[in-house]
């Protein structure tokens, strides 16, 4: 490795952008200068492209092209989804999980300060959280139930469809919403299934570039939270980030195509960085229950250093990977599903996260970067 | 008319203390104009020594950032920006009226009540004496502005200087920051932390001369880059007083580790500060340094009891200056806040002095104790001697060595 090279495991943070997606979107900055909303040929150009991004994204994700908004990325879905619904509402229940992402947390939060009440269930020590327990939470008025599909520091899997499908059963009124941000052209989509009204997606999780998300709604949109032109049929009004919708479209399109040797990949990226690790760090804990994990996330913990040390360790060792989630790397605080699941605050928790361009030899350099950070910097 | 571009203000600047230093007084001098020289050579100002005096002249657009530039030179006790005058009484009356004027004009807050002239006439040929003069410009100042005079306590004072050299009207004498001139007293070994204590403990020796050699140490993979940007960013800004300065970091890791693994925990603080001074004093010895400072304060954490101290400073043999050593914390946060370095120190990084600090640490550390723990860590000079040599030097910049775009 030349100097200042650096293996990038942080792949559940922020993906390289696809060339394919780099191509289109350079077109689209070149070919289509015009406003979609305009009424001359540019301008119908680039509503052109639009319409053609979201048909092509409304194909990957299984719905009707006039399901799909387009937002600036997953916290502005979420929070469509969340502040959106409940418009007009000045109380109701709410179910989420212990374990969702900060951006559920935080408007869940704001609807609790607007009135409502809140319920977040804990998840099982596992970091899965129990459909049955997450099920019976509902009453006559909830009105909004939150749960992610995978969890972005443990990648985990939650039983979507089992806790969704028993809250629409005592409650058949109440909106779902599904946080599929770390889990999209990775894992199958299935709104239906999951008895999800609302999913929300990201653009640059999946090969796409930063700054453009989705969120899927069902017949009933959510309200908007600003106001302005007829964009996004009013409910997401802003002249639309053309590039980056067509970088998203094709990303996700990209994605969908590759997903199953982008799975196996992944699947040998874990063996491999497992493997290595019973072999060198066999006092390591890897988090999360092995049943429910994703191949392309790892949350790895050890004793005698901070987080923090951890990742300056491991990039001092060529590696770069996160503490939890990338959000809280610069609060020094323990994030809050690391605390959800019971791990000890004295412990270093990392989480690597593998992506395309990694190969299982990145990956045993990880585990072996991890040996050297603990066997130089530990302390017993 | 003069032309708006070439004009320049005239700053006279007043130095107290060196008066104070007999035969050594051309040096302090010679100390305080290049001092002077630092802060306004950038802004395309001049520098002229006078007798007991030094002025400076700056392009007017300038003005207030020399104003604020001086306000950081050692040894100056006051300043102000003057209106050159013929030594004539009639030219004298016209721009006192004048500066009285303008000074009322762009007066901040409560305008004046009351208002004196006040006269010093050290050219003796000037045919009027000092009271009379005042009482002449005070007359016709009186009348153009308004005001009553009051010769104990007025809110506005015309002075008016008449030198052999140099005779002028001024209204506003802002402060100096006092002291005296950097570079008169010597080079110090400053440990310099991320905190709130030792950037001020290194303001306070360049204010009684001191130049600086700070040291600072970092435990990566516990510290990070932000821990090391922050002690940059405090060099940086003890920089507007004192010029470019050399930071040396070193790598305190290993030390902080074996110390850990290998000694009493109690002891920790104690030998990772006495490590610390060993290295200090023998990059002091390297770079001349006549003495070692650090920012404690007698009682204010456990490592700072009078036998923790002394059981750190038995491992130099050069001087520990410690200038807060009788400072309240309110005290020196203040000091902090006043010369900026708070709110840099408050960043929230984690430096090598918080780290691995016992629960109870020991607060009556004694020579034999020491000893006996640093027993374990082998020979503890061939460490110290490690952590020189495998230090790292940072050039500080001085934030004044340029000038900023003139404001309009």
């Amino acid at each position: 490795m030349s100097e200042g090279e650096i293996i990038y495991l942080d792949h559940a943070a922020a993906t390289p952008l696809i060339p394919e997606a780099a191509t289109a979107m350079t077109d689209a900055y070149r070919d289509a200068p015009g406003n979609p909303s305009s009424i001359g040929r540019p301008g119908r150009a680039a509503a052109r492209l639009v319409r053609q991004a979201r048909e092509r994204l409304a194909r990957v994700v299984g719905v009707h092209p006039e399901r799909l908004l387009f937002t600036s990325g997953g916290t502005e879905s979420i929070g469509l989804a969340v502040l959106g619904t409940m418009q007009g509402r000045d109380g109701g229940h709410v179910i989420t999980s212990a374990i969702e992402h900060p951006a559920v947390l935080g408007s869940v939060r704001m609807l609790e300060q607007r009135g409502f009440e809140v319920t977040r269930v804990s998840p099982e020590r596992g970091g899965v959280v129990d459909p049955a327990k997450f099920a019976a939470a509902a009453r006559p008025d909830t009105v909004l139930a939150c749960l992610m599909h995978v969890n972005n520091e443990l990648g985990t899997v939650q039983p979507l469809a089992a806790a969704l499908g028993g809250v629409k059963e005592r409650a058949p009124r109440c909106q779902t919403l599904v946080d599929a941000v770390q889990s999209f052209t990775r894992l199958e989509l299935e709104s239906d299934g999951w008895q999800a009204d609302l999913v929300a997606l990201s653009g640059h999780k999946i090969g796409g570039p930063r700054g453009v998300g989705a969120l899927v709604t069902g017949r009933r949109r959510p309200g908007p939270l600003f106001g302005g032109g007829d964009q996004e049929w009013g409910v997401r009004p802003g002249t639309e980030n053309l590039p980056g919708i067509v970088g998203f479209a094709v990303a996700a399109d990209h994605g969908e195509r590759t997903r199953p040797s982008r799975m196996s990949h992944a699947s040998d990226l874990a063996d491999a960085f497992l493997a290595a690790l019973a072999e060198r760090v066999p006092r390591a804990q890897v988090n999360g229950s092995a049943e429910a994990r994703v191949p392309w996330i790892v949350s790895v913990s050890v004793a005698g250093l901070p987080s923090e040390a951890l990742l300056r360790g491991m990039e001092e060792h060529g590696v770069c990977v996160s503490a939890g989630a990338a959000c809280h790397a610069r609060s020094q605080k323990q994030s809050h599903v690391l605390q959800a699941v019971g791990l000890s605050p004295r412990l270093g928790t990392m989480r690597v996260s593998f992506g395309a361009p990694n190969t299982p030899d990145h990956a045993r350099r990880a585990a072996e970067a991890l040996a050297l950070t603990v066997e130089r910097y530990a302390l017993p | 008319m003069t032309d708006p571009d070439r004009a320049r203000t005239l700053f006279i600047l007043r130095y107290g203390e060196l008066f104070l230093k007999g035969g050594n007084r051309p040096f302090f001098e010679r100390c305080l104009v290049d001092g002077v020289r630092r802060v306004v050579l950038p802004l395309d100002g001049r520098v002229v020594r006078l007798h007991g005096r030094v002025e400076v002249e700056v392009p007017a657009v300038r003005e207030v950032e020399a104003s604020e530039r001086l306000g950081h030179v050692f040894g100056l006790t006051s300043f102000s920006r003057v209106t050159p005058v013929a030594p004539d009484l009639d030219a004298l009356t016209e721009a006192a009226v004048a500066e009285a004027t303008a000074a009322l004009e762009a007066w901040p807050g409560q305008a004046p009540r009351t208002f004196k002239v006040e006269t010093r006439r050290s050219d003796k040929r000037f045919p009027m004496k000092s009271p009379d003069i005042s009482r002449h410009l005070g007359t016709a100042v009186g009348k153009a502005i308004g005001l009553p005079a009051d010769l104990r306590q007025p809110d506005l004072c015309v002075e008016v200087e008449i030198g052999s050299q140099r005779t002028f009207v001024t209204t506003g004498r802002l402060r100096g920051p006092g002291g005296l001139p950097v570079g008169s007293a010597g080079p110090v070994q400053l440990l310099l932390s991320g905190g709130i204590d030792s950037p001020v403990a290194g303001y306070s020796l360049l204010k009684r001369g001191c130049t600086l050699l700070p040291t600072t140490f970092e435990s990566p993979p516990y510290t990070g880059q932000d821990a090391r940007d922050k002690v940059i960013d405090l060099c940086g800004h003890l920089a507007r007083y004192a010029g470019p300065m050399r930071l040396r970091i070193m790598r305190f890791t290993e030390v902080q580790l074996e110390i850990q693994r290998r000694c009493p925990p109690r002891m920790a603080v104690v030998l990772y500060r006495r490590m610390m001074v060993r290295a200090a004093q023998r990059a002091a010895r390297v770079e001349g340094a006549l003495a070692l400072a650090t920012g404690d304060s007698l009682g204010q954490v456990a490592s700072q009891t009078l036998e923790n101290l002394g059981c750190i400073a038995e491992v130099a043999s050069l001087p520990i200056l410690r200038p807060l050593v009788t400072f309240d914390k309110a005290e020196t946060i203040d000091l902090a806040q006043r010369i900026g370095t708070f709110d840099i120190s408050v960043r929230p990084h984690v430096d090598c002095c918080s780290l691995f600090v016992p629960d109870h640490p020991e607060t009556h550390a004694t020579s034999k104790a020491a000893h006996k723990a640093e027993a374990q860590l082998g020979d503890p000079d061939a460490l110290a001697q490690q952590l020189v040599d495998t230090s790292k030097v940072v050039d500080i910049a001085d934030p004044y060595a340029n000038a900023p775009l003139p404001r309009d």
